[in-house]
């Protein structure tokens, strides 16, 4: 068991590590989700009223659409070299091979979310100080869903002609009870809702990821190996 | 049963991708010490047996014994005693020589990996590189590093396919060189390549393998190799 | 299939197409509010459930190759979806030409039109993967997977909008097909339900025909080319 962590571990600092150096996911993630910021404030024009309403939308639009190309970039450096078949032929359990792209996929996407989110709140106007805490918990919650599966989706993505809209077009359909479950939490949390609201759609939450995380860590292996 | 003299044997390997069938009843034996090339015209089915017997692929029926133990009920063990060197690298571009190494030392269990990575490096001759990105690397220390990401582990079966094509002088020293100690240390490898003059230098044992089937097989000790020469020609022949 | 079942199936499955067209047009009576165009209910709603079982079908068959590694299960998997999609489309198609006539608008973002839609991309991109991938010898392998979570997805996407538009609530097409039914319309239904099935199977059973034909041609065409020994 301890082996098996160590592993993982090993495998999530080569990923932490490659992508400390060049940045490459980090960036672009970035660099799109302040565009579409921007790009929705010229294509909309609204009341505060109406902003309020949808600013969690366009968070996670932003979101999602920028976690695209980390999500992408995490395995095309593995087939460079056909890095990947290298750790496929050591006797590393696939399962670990999961967990250990998971969680570069889920640190990144979530460094980059909490990086964006004050140039959302500044550029919407936002009160979300005191909501901190449980706003933080719906980004995890998503970013956690949509990593699990989105992982998969990218290594198979990854062995495709058409991998720039393979995997949106894989991901997106299967991400979609997820998306609608943080945006929920968000909207209702931007909109100062009753808690009770926020917490339900957070158990449900946690319910599609559970169901989600375990499918996509036993199936991993199909993905990869013959 | 599975021989206990034997390092590795292959028993009826048959292998299919769709109904197109690629390695037809495949049987080798290979003792400890022995060196075994393969030869065979491209699409002969060379690289898919070496993916076998690496587990990265698995057999439609037969079955492989490593050490007198069947390869399905250990992949783990066997995973461990294997080196594959072919011309993927299998590594990572932006790690460090160390760094790629650490993580399969890791990946592989090795002990003392500090140690085993200075010794390894020392012996490619990249020692003085190891810490800059390797994406700055000529195409010959990106070879002799795989080939040190080979032996790290000290496999007990190397597996090679075609090594010779793409490797600079330097780094075809460094291979020359760390398998003829490969050998004196009673090791085994499985060698795939087109090169008759080093394929046959290298060699215990020779094998031509011919759509998906063997067609010859003999040691080394008891052939010519002119007769040899002329015989795989006409094998290649027939391919047109 | 032998020669006399095959044929005793395309029969039956004509004779059942006919005597649901008959059923519809001419049995049926008319509805009150609606008018004819209510009629497409006869073939929208079938096709709905078809399209769910043929996924549930690539669903099952990709469990199945998972754990056999039979490429048969791939067949039937990939077969399934190329039908399915078929009738998953013409939900898609017939929902708004109703509602439209009916309702007013085309399309409201419900869980069942929303749910259909999520299905009908889950199929698109389940056929596209299939076409692209690289290496043919991961291609089932990577299909059995999409087709699981793809099919795990569908009840995910149908509640979660469901508890969504409780929040937001937004007008309902086709709300109370199956509850207040006229008996007449009721057996009109499942005549129409038992003969889309049955186009179903007799269709997806000409799709594996065709498929096993295709490999026997390749095998043949290998072996000809000398590359089978």
């Amino acid at each position: 068991m301890i082996n098996y962590i160590k592993k993982v571990f090993a495998l999530l600092s080569k990923d932490l590590r490659i992508e400390f150096r060049t940045k490459d996911s980090f960036n672009s993630m970035f660099v799109f989700a302040l565009l579409m910021i921007i790009v929705f404030n010229y294509a909309f024009d609204l009341t505060r009223k109406e902003t309020l309403e949808i600013a969690s939308g366009i968070l996670w639009i932003a979101f999602t659409f920028s976690g695209i190309l980390g999500l992408n970039r995490s395995f095309s450096y593995e087939k460079e070299n056909s890095a990947i078949e290298g750790i496929i032929l050591s006797p590393v359990d696939r399962s670990a091979i999961y967990l250990g792209k998971f969680l570069s996929n889920f640190l990144i996407m979530l460094l980059f979310e909490v990086v964006l989110l004050p140039f959302f709140v500044i550029f919407f106007n936002l009160k979300i100080l005191s909501d901190l805490p449980i706003l933080f918990l719906v980004m995890l919650l998503g970013t956690w869903g949509f990593v699990s599966v989105g992982t998969i989706f990218s290594a198979i993505s990854v062995q495709t002609k058409m991998r720039e809209i393979m995997l949106p077009l894989l991901l997106f359909p299967i991400a979609v009870p997820i998306i609608i479950g943080a945006v929920e939490s968000t909207s209702y949390i931007i909109q100062e809702e009753n808690w009770q609201l926020i917490w339900l759609w957070i158990q449900r939450l946690i319910g599609i990821n559970v169901i989600y995380f375990t499918i996509s860590f036993i199936l991993f292996e199909y993905v990869i190996v013959e | 049963m599975g021989n206990k003299k034997f390092i590795l044997e292959t028993k009826d390997i048959n292998k299919y991708f769709d109904r197109f069938k690629v390695l037809s009843n495949i049987n080798i034996k290979l003792e400890e010490r022995e060196f075994l090339t393969i030869f065979g015209a491209n699409g002969a089915g060379k690289t898919t047996l070496l993916k076998i017997i690496a587990m990265l692929l698995k057999p439609n029926s037969g079955v492989i014994y490593f050490n007198g133990i069947d390869t399905q009920r250990s992949s783990d063990s066997v995973r461990k005693s294997i080196g594959f060197i072919t011309h993927n690298t299998f590594l990572y571009n932006d790690l460090s020589a160390y760094e790629n190494l650490k993580l399969y030392s890791i990946l592989y269990d090795v002990k003392n990996c500090e140690e085993q990575i200075n010794i390894v490096m020392e012996k490619v001759g990249l020692l003085r590189r190891s810490s800059e990105p390797i994406r700055n690397f000529s195409k010959g220390m990106h070879q002799r590093l795989a080939v040190a990401r080979a032996f790290l582990h000290n496999p007990t079966l190397l597996l090679l396919d075609e090594p010779y094509s793409g490797l600079d002088q330097k780094a075809l020293n460094v291979l020359n060189q760390m398998l003829e100690n490969f050998h004196n240390e009673g090791k085994t490898a499985i060698i795939t390549t087109h090169n008759i003059e080093r394929g046959m230098e290298i060699a215990d044992k020779v094998v031509v393998l011919n759509k998906g089937s063997i067609v010859f097989e003999k040691d080394k000790k008891q052939m010519e190799i002119s007769e040899f020469k002329n015989m795989y020609v006409e094998i290649l022949n027939t391919q047109l | 299939m032998k020669k006399a079942s095959f044929l005793i199936f395309s029969i039956l499955t004509f004779l059942s197409m006919l005597t649901a067209l008959f059923f519809v047009f001419i049995y049926a009576p008319t509805e009150k509010t609606m008018g004819v165009v209510q009629k497409i209910f006869y073939f929208h709603v079938p096709s709905g459930w078809i399209a769910f079982l043929a996924f549930f079908i690539v669903f099952l068959s990709g469990v199945i190759y998972l754990m056999k590694k039979d490429k048969y299960w791939d067949i039937v998997g990939s077969s399934s979806a190329e039908v399915g999609v078929i009738f998953c489309s013409l939900v898609l198609i017939t929902g708004p030409i109703w509602a439209k006539k009916v309702w007013g608008i085309f399309w409201t973002w419900d869980a069942k039109l929303t749910s259909a839609v999520v299905l009908w991309l889950i199929y698109i991109s389940y056929i596209l993967l299939r076409k692209y991938v690289i290496d043919e010898s991961k291609r089932a392998n990577i299909s059995a997977v999409v087709g699981i979570l793809g099919f795990i997805d569908v009840p995910l996407v149908y509640m979660s909008t469901r508890w969504w538009r409780t929040q937001h609530p937004q007008p309902v097409i086709g709300g109370g097909e199956n509850s207040g039914l006229e008996p007449k319309m009721l057996l009109t239904f499942f005549i129409c339900l038992i003969a889309f099935t049955l186009l179903f199977f007799f269709i997806l059973y000409l799709k594996l025909s065709i498929e096993n034909a295709r490999k026997e041609i390749d095998y043949l065409y290998k072996s000809v080319e000398g590359k089978e020994t």
